[in-house]
């Protein structure tokens, strides 16, 4: 098992982690060391117990955050605000040190989409977005971080791209990035654009931890199922990513089709590997060249963010 | 997403597929709640899941839509009397359990 190190934020690292679902409850129990857990709050019931396993992780020292999926933050309707005290509630019983939620609206004029749907990337709707976001963080004990989302369309007319969406959203609000690499390999697949690019416009000072989750091609479009293994697209991204900076955690998210203990060992073995190639990057990027390879031909970024870029043709 | 007609702006293809995506996902879901019911069912729950979800909107949680989607299936009365006594139990303190907020603070 890999821990990362800490980095310069000391506070703030996690490690590395599988997201928490009951099917993988044994999975992630059995591993000696894990760094955290993320659980999905609309999951539990307010009124219930914390489910055993992860009280006995907790015990364990394992940080817990729980995650949102209903808050509706993209939503025009007013925020239902029981949302957000329940996900507070749920952050205070297991003392997480924030919680997290999407970048995305899941309901409309009372209607459910069961799904996180795409905000219009318009000036309106960053308003709206702002608003609401700025609503919750008041009624949060904890802080906020915001997830980008995979989407198989997008709204037309876009005033802004997602780089300069997502960043002005979390400065405004002043909330932190949950930064779903597979998202964002996701998108530059199904919707074109160079995510290596992207990446070096968000602010990844923000960074507080990372999503990988696998999927699958079907006719030509890649779905974001989280029930496949993370293709090797996804972990170059991330590499390229941890060669930027370092993230205080990465999580691996399985939703369905469970693995068994070694295929996941193997996942988070992969993740763990790009994590330190993307760190020796870093490391020697930041290195005084010497002299003598200093008019040699390097590698160049672009090389590898057209290589990424062209994600989208198959990996 | 559900129903009428999109932006002609949007990609068109893209909106349909999503669309359909969504009504898989509301499929899985519901099964997921009640997957003996479902097995029993058949695998023609598929395709009168499908079109169940073409014409009524998600209003609630996975339970719920798995609920509201059997008093539509057909092959619900072949059910043994057992399990439709069950449906029924847990549709009605479902019910309850949403209304009782009507008669207290606690609620709120």
């Amino acid at each position: 098992m890999w821990i990362l190190s800490t980095g310069n934020n000391a506070s703030l690292s996690l490690g590395l982690s599988i997201g928490w679902r009951p099917a993988l409850a044994l999975a992630i129990e059995r591993r000696p060391q894990i760094g955290f857990i993320e659980i999905v709050a609309e999951n539990l019931e307010a009124d219930r117990p914390i489910p055993a396993p992860v009280a006995a992780l907790q015990r364990r020292g394992v940080t817990v955050i729980p995650h949102g999926i209903s808050l509706s933050l993209g939503g025009a309707e007013e925020l239902d605000l029981n949302r957000v005290a329940a996900l507070d509630k749920l952050a205070r019983r297991v003392s997480a040190p924030f919680v997290s939620e999407h970048i995305a609206f899941v309901r409309a004029d009372g209607m459910e989409a069961g799904h996180l749907l795409p905000v219009s990337r318009t000036r309106a709707a960053l308003e709206v977005l702002v608003e609401n976001i700025g609503q919750a963080t008041k009624l949060l004990s904890v802080p906020l971080a915001l997830e980008n989302i995979s989407t198989l369309f997008e709204w037309p007319e876009s005033q802004m791209d997602a780089a300069e969406f997502i960043t002005e959203v979390l400065e405004r609000t002043d909330t932190l990035l949950l930064l779903d690499i597979a998202n964002v390999y996701a998108n530059a697949r199904n919707l074109g654009g160079n995510p290596v690019a992207l990446l070096d416009r968000l602010p990844l000072h923000r960074l507080a931890y990372v999503h990988m989750g696998g999927g699958v091609e079907r006719d030509g479009v890649y779905h974001d199922t989280h029930a496949a293994a993370v293709p090797a697209g996804a972990i170059a991204l991330l590499e390229e990513l941890c060669a930027k900076a370092e993230p205080p955690g990465v999580m691996l998210e399985r939703d369905d089709s469970f693995p068994s203990d070694a295929e996941l060992q193997m996942e988070l073995d992969a993740i763990a590997a790009a994590v330190l190639r993307g760190r020796e990057r870093r490391k020697t990027a930041h290195e005084p060249i010497p002299s003598s390879i200093r008019s040699g031909p390097a590698e160049s970024s672009d090389s590898r963010a057209c290589e990424l870029g062209s994600a989208r043709s198959g990996v | 997403v559900n129903s009428g007609a999109p932006d002609p702006a949007f990609d068109r293809e893209r909106l349909q597929l999503a669309s359909r995506m969504l009504r898989a996902k509301r499929y899985r879901a519901a099964r997921r709640a009640f997957p003996e019911v479902f097995r029993r069912l058949g695998d023609q729950c598929a395709r009168e899941f499908e079109l169940y979800a073409s014409s009524v909107p998600l209003r609630g949680g996975a339970v719920d839509d798995a609920l509201a989607f059997m008093r539509h299936a057909r092959g619900i009365r072949a059910l043994p009397l057992s399990w439709r006594l069950r449906l029924l139990a847990i549709r009605t303190a479902r019910y309850f359990r949403r209304e009782s907020s009507g008669f207290g603070d606690e609620g709120a």
